[in-house]
C-alpha cells in the first residue's frame, strides 16, 4: 500500500490491527507514525499510547499491552520500533524475544488495538516464520522502493502547501544536493523556509548557500570546472575544499574515479555500449553511469584522458614529496589548462 | 585592566555584527521573530567563521526578555551574564575535553531539568566532532526527542566527522569562509574605532594572510599592534606574517629571467642578511611563479587574491617570460626545495639555484661559482659560455626542422606531380578496365586512393567493416555480405565484390553507397569515398597500377611500401620485403642532401 493510500485510510477511521511499515525514510515514518497517534484522542495518549524499542524490551511488554483493552477509549495504539527479528540480521542485545506470543497475537489480533511495526530495513527474512505470518496478516506498508519522480513530488506538495513557490530549477537543485534523498530534503526545508520568508520564493540562491554540498557534489563542480579550463573557479574551490579539512588524498581520489569513469563511459558508449550496458560491465551504479553520459558529451577524450594522467601525477606526488596539495593542484590545472600534460 | 585581545573585545554580540555571514544570521532571526525554532542546530564552517560566536547571539537572543528583530539587547541581565558565561541555564561545553559517553550522560540527565532563570536551556557543544562514538550515541537519544525548554547547538569544523544519524535530526548550517574584503572593512572598522593610524597595504597583506579566518586577522592585527608601537605599517606586517617582501621577490626573479646572475646573486645575499629563511624563500618564489602562471591564464584571479595589490614589476613579468620557462623554473625550484631540507648549508643551494634559473639550463655545471663574493666573475662568464652553447643548440634545432619540412614538402609536391601525370598513366591502365564485362571500374577514383593508401588505414576499415554491415538494411547487407575492403586511404576505400553481377548492383546503388557513408561516419567520423571492384580484376588494376607507376617515371617503391594495396599471393610480399630496403637509403639520403639534389635512378 502507498504512504497517501494510508493516511486517507487512516483520516477515514478505517482501520486494520496490524501495518508493518518497512523501509528506512525516516520522514515518511514520522509522518505515519504522527497521524497514528492522532487518531488517540489527546487526554487518552497516556494511557492508550505505547512506543516500544524491541533492542532495549522485549515483545512480550509490547503485545502484552496490545492484548488488554482500551482504557476509556476506543482505541489503543501500540508502536514496536526495531523489530529486529524480523530480519536476518544478529542483534547485539541479549534479548530473549517471546516470537511465539507475538505470532499468537499477530494470527489473531485484538479488534480495538493497532499495532503498527516499524522496520527500517531495506529486506526482511522471509524464511523466518514469524515474519511470514506478519506479512499475511499484516498491512505492508512498504517504503523501500520510493523513485526519484516520487521523491520529488512529494517534495514538491510540501512547499506548496507551505505556501511557497520554487524557482525554476531550484527544486532540481535541492534535490542534487540532498542525493535524492527525501528525509534530508526535508530536514533541510523548514530553513528554507524562514530564509525567504518574506517573498515565499525559494531562489536558487538561498539552496545555495543554505543547503550544504557533499565533497562528491563539489568534486562534480570542481570536474565541471577543470574540464572547462576554468582554473580560477577549479583552485578556488579546490582551496576552499581544503580550508574545510577535507583530506586532499581523497578529494584527489574521488577525483581520479571520477575521470576514470568518464573514461570508460566515454570510450564504451563510443562503441555502441547503452547505458545499461555500461554500468552492467562496469559494475558502477547505474546512476552514476547516467550522470556521466550526460557529461561525457561535453568533454573530449584527450582532455579527459590528459586530466587523468596529470591526477595520477598529482597523486604520485602527493604521497611521494612533501609538496603541498594546494600548490600541486594549482600545477595540474594550470598545465591542463595550458595543454601541458602529456 | 589587563588587555584583553581585539579578537575577544571585538567578539560580535549581534547578528548583524557577525561578518560575511548574511544568509545564516537573517534565517536564525527569521526563526527567532517567528518563534519557529529547531531543537537542535549544527553550525559548521572553518575556524574563525563565527560559529561558537553566532551560538551564543543565538543563545542570547531566545531567552532575552527584550529581544527585537531576532537581535538580543545586550543589555538585560540575563543577556549580560550570558555574555559573561555566567547564566547556568546556557551551558558551553568543550567536546574536545568532555568527549566520554559519562559527560554526554550528565548533559542528557540534567537536560530534564527546567531553566532556572531564563526560558530555555541552551546546550552550545563545541568542537563537537571530537566526541567518542558512545557519546554521539548517547546524545543521539536526547536530539531525538528533547525536553520542549532545551535547544542543542552544536558547533564544529569538520561536519564530514559527524554520524549521519545527528546530522538528519539537526538543522545545519555552514559558515563559510569569510572573504577578504569582508576582514579588510571590519579591520578598517576597529582601527577606526580606536584611532589607530594605518597603512591600507599593511591591512591587505594580513587579510590575505588571515585565510578567512577571522580570529587569525584580529591575531595577526594584534601582534602587529604590538610589534610597531600601535601603529599599523606595511613592513611590520610583512615581518610579522613572514612574507618576503613582493618588490624584492619580483625584483630577484627580472634579474634571473633577464639571465643577470651578478644581481640575482647579491639580491640573494641581501634576502639571507635581512634574516629570511631560505626554504621559505623558495616556497614564496615557488608561489610567485605560480601567480605568475595564473595571471597570464586569469588575471581576476590574481587580482581578487591579492585584493588589487598588484605592482608593475609584476605585470611586467608576466608579460615578458615565457610559460614553458616558468614550468621549467617550478621544476627546477621543487628539485631544489627537496635538496635543502638535508643540508645545514640552505644558502649553497640558494646560490646554485640561482645560477641555474638565471642560465636556464636543465644542468647545474658545478655549486662551486657560487661560493663566495669573487667568483661571481666566472659564474657569469660560464654563463655566458652556457648561453653560447644553448644558442647553437637552438640552431641547429631549427636547422633540422627546415630540413624536415622540406623533405616533407618535397614528397607532397612529387605527390602533386603524379596526380598530373594520371591522364598519361591511364591509357596504360585501360586494358584491364576493357577486358572487365559491361560494369565499368573508375580507374581515376582507384589510384588516387592507392597513392595515399596505408596499411593502417586499411586494417582499421577491415575491422569495423563487420559492424558497419550490421548497420545495414537486410538487403544492402545481403549485397555487400561478398565483399571486402582491400586498400584504403584517409579518404577512399577501395571495395571489391565477389561477383561481378552484384559490383555491378553496388555501383549502381546510390543509396547503399550513402548508408555506408553515413555507417561510417557514425562508426569513425570521417567518410572515405568509396570504389566498388570486382574481385576478380583487383590483381590486374593492382598491376596495371604499379606499371602505370613505373612507366611514368616516379618511386614506384617508396610509394609500394606505404601503400598498403593487399597482396593476394606470396609472391608479391616477398618482392615488397626486398623492396623494403631500397627507400630507407633513398629517405636517408633525401633527408642528407634534400630533394633538389637528389635523382633516383631505379636499376
Amino acid at each position: 500500500m502507498k504512504v497517501n493510500e494510508l493516511l486517507t485510510q487512516i483520516k477515514n477511521n478505517n482501520i486494520n490491527p496490524i501495518y508493518l511499515v518497512l523501509g528506512k525514510e525516516d520522514y515518511l515514518i514520522n509522518e505515519i507514525k504522527k497521524h497514528f497517534v492522532e487518531l488517540i484522542p489527546k487526554e487518552e495518549r497516556t494511557m492508550n499510547f505505547a512506543s516500544y524499542d524491541m533492542e532495549s524490551q522485549n515483545i512480550a511488554t509490547a503485545v502484552g499491552d496490545a492484548e488488554s483493552l482500551p482504557f476509556f477509549g476506543e482505541k489503543r495504539l501500540v508502536v514496536v520500533n526495531n523489530p529486529y527479528f524480523l530480519t536476518g540480521e544478529r542483534s547485539k542485545s541479549t534479548l530473549d524475544h517471546d516470537i511465539d506470543s507475538f505470532i499468537e497475537y499477530v494470527n489473531h489480533p485484538v479488534d480495538s488495538t493497532v499495532m503498527v511495526i516499524m522496520a527500517p530495513y531495506g529486506k526482511l527474512d522471509s524464511r523466518k516464520k514469524v515474519t511470514k505470518q506478519l506479512k499475511n496478516n499484516a498491512e505492508v506498508i512498504d517504503l523501500t522502493k520510493l523513485d526519484d519522480r516520487a521523491i520529488q513530488s512529494y517534495v514538491a506538495n510540501n512547499i506548496k502547501s507551505n505556501g511557497y513557490t520554487v524557482e525554476g530549477d531550484a527544486l532540481q537543485e535541492l534535490l542534487g544536493r540532498v542525493s535524492n534523498d527525501l528525509s534530508s530534503a526535508m530536514n533541510e526545508l523548514p530553513k528554507l523556509f524562514l530564509y525567504c520568508q518574506k517573498d515565499k520564493l525559494i531562489t536558487k540562491n538561498s539552496i545555495d548557500s543554505l543547503v550544504a554540498k557533499s565533497l562528491d557534489q563539489n568534486v562534480f563542480d570542481l570536474i565541471d570546472y577543470v574540464m572547462k579550463k576554468d582554473s580560477k573557479n577549479a583552485i578556488d574551490l579546490y582551496r576552499n575544499l581544503i580550508v574545510e579539512d577535507q583530506e586532499p588524498l581523497q578529494i584527489n581520489a574521488v577525483l581520479l574515479s571520477q575521470f576514470r569513469l568518464l573514461l570508460q563511459v566515454n570510450v564504451l558508449s563510443r562503441k555502441g555500449y547503452s547505458q545499461g550496458n555500461i554500468a552492467e560491465k562496469l559494475k558502477v551504479h547505474p546512476f552514476r553511469v547516467k550522470l556521466a553520459m550526460q557529461n561525457v558529451r561535453k568533454y573530449q577524450f584527450s582532455s579527459l584522458r590528459d586530466a587523468y594522467l596529470g591526477l595520477v601525477d598529482v597523486e604520485e606526488k602527493l604521497k611521494s614529496t612533501p609538496e603541498s596539495p594546494e600548490l600541486l593542484f594549482q600545477m595540474f590545472t594550470l598545465k591542463f589548462v595550458d595543454n601541458q600534460i602529456g | 585592566m589587563s588587555y584583553q585581545a581585539l579578537y575577544r573585545v571585538w567578539r560580535p554580540q549581534r547578528f548583524d555584527d557577525v561578518i560575511g555571514q548574511d544568509v545564516i544570521t537573517t534565517t536564525l532571526k527569521n526563526a527567532i521573530v517567528t518563534n519557529q525554532l529547531s531543537h537542535a542546530y549544527l553550525f559548521a564552517g572553518p575556524r574563525g567563521t563565527g560559529k561558537t560566536s553566532a551560538a551564543k547571539i543565538l543563545a542570547k537572543a531566545i531567552n532575552c526578555p527584550n529581544q527585537k528583530d531576532g537581535e538580543p539587547c545586550n543589555e538585560c541581565e540575563i543577556c549580560e551574564s550570558i555574555t559573561n558565561g555566567t547564566l547556568n541555564d546556557v551551558i558551553e561545553i568543550d567536546a574536545a575535553s568532555n568527549n566520554g559517553v559519562e559527560e554526554i550522560r550528565d548533559v542528557r540527565d540534567k537536560a530534564k531539568y527546567a531553566p532556572t532563570q531564563a526560558t530555555y536551556k541552551v546546550y552550545i557543544i563545541d568542537e563537537v566532532h571530537m566526541l567518542s562514538t558512545g557519546a554521539f550515541n548517547a546524545l543521539l537519544k536526547t536530539l531525538e526527542e528533547p525536553p520542549a525548554h532545551v535547544i542543542f547547538i552544536l558547533a564544529t569544523t569538520e561536519p564530514q566527522k559527524i554520524p549521519a544519524t545527528i546530522i538528519s535530526r539537526v538543522q545545519r548550517f555552514d559558515f563559510k569562509r569569510i572573504t577578504a574584503n569582508d576582514i579588510l572593512g571590519r579591520m578598517e572598522f576597529i582601527l577606526n574605532d580606536k584611532k589607530i593610524d594605518y597603512d591600507d597595504k599593511a591591512l591587505k597583506v594580513i587579510a590575505k594572510a588571515a585565510e578567512g579566518g577571522m580570529r587569525d586577522a584580529l591575531s595577526i592585527l594584534d601582534q602587529v599592534l604590538s610589534f610597531g608601537f600601535d601603529k599599523v605599517t606595511y613592513e611590520n606586517a610583512l615581518q610579522v606574517t613572514g612574507s618576503v617582501t613582493k618588490s624584492l621577490l619580483s625584483k630577484y626573479l627580472t634579474n634571473v629571467v633577464n639571465h643577470d646572475v651578478k644581481d640575482a646573486l647579491s639580491d640573494v645575499r641581501q634576502m639571507l642578511e635581512s634574516g629570511k629563511d631560505a626554504a621559505r624563500f623558495v616556497e614564496d618564489l615557488i608561489k610567485y611563479c605560480q601567480d605568475i602562471l595564473l595571471y597570464q591564464q586569469s588575471p581576476e584571479m590574481v587580482e581578487e587574491s591579492e585584493l588589487g595589490v598588484i605592482d608593475e614589476e609584476f605585470k611586467q613579468l608576466t608579460s615578458i617570460v615565457d610559460a614553458q620557462r616558468v614550468y621549467r623554473m617550478i621544476v627546477d625550484l621543487n628539485d631544489i626545495q627537496n635538496q635543502m631540507r638535508y643540508t645545514m648549508h640552505p644558502d649553497v643551494y640558494l646560490d646554485v639555484l640561482t645560477v641555474k634559473l638565471s642560465t636556464d639550463n636543465q644542468q647545474i655545471d658545478s655549486p662551486a661559482p657560487a661560493q663566495s663574493q669573487p667568483d661571481f666573475q666566472p659564474a657569469s662568464a660560464s654563463n655566458v659560455d652556457n648561453q653560447m652553447v644553448q644558442q647553437l643548440n637552438d640552431q641547429v634545432a631549427r636547422l633540422q626542422k627546415q630540413v624536415e619540412e622540406l623533405t616533407k614538402n618535397g614528397v607532397s609536391a612529387n605527390n602533386g606531380g603524379n596526380a598530373a601525370s594520371e591522364p598519361a598513366r591511364r591509357p596504360a591502365a585501360k586494358k584491364p578496365s576493357g577486358s572487365s564485362n559491361n560494369a565499368r571500374v573508375n580507374l581515376t577514383k582507384i589510384y588516387p586512393v592507392l597513392d595515399n593508401a596505408t596499411r593502417q588505414d586499411l586494417t582499421n576499415i577491415q575491422n569495423i567493416w563487420d559492424e558497419l554491415l550490421s548497420g545495414l538494411d537486410v538487403t544492402k547487407r545481403a549485397l555487400m555480405n561478398v565483399s571486402k575492403p582491400v586498400a584504403a586511404s584517409h579518404d577512399g576505400v577501395v571495395v571489391s565484390f565477389e561477383y561481378p553481377f552484384l559490383f555491378q548492383k553496388a555501383s549502381t546503388d546510390e543509396e547503399l553507397q550513402d548508408a555506408l557513408g553515413n555507417g561510417l561516419d557514425r562508426i569513425l567520423s570521417y567518410v572515405p569515398d568509396f570504389v566498388f571492384i570486382p574481385a576478380e580484376q583487383w590483381p590486374e588494376i593492382r598491376k596495371g597500377y604499379i606499371v602505370a607507376q613505373k612507366n611514368s617515371g616516379k618511386d614506384v617503391r617508396e610509394e609500394s611500401e606505404n601503400s598498403s594495396v593487399e597482396n593476394s599471393d606470396q609472391n608479391d610480399d616477398n618482392n615488397n620485403e626486398k623492396q623494403d630496403n631500397e627507400p630507407k637509403i633513398v629517405k636517408q639520403a633525401t633527408q642528407l642532401f634534400g630533394e633538389d639534389i637528389i635523382d633516383v635512378k631505379d636499376d
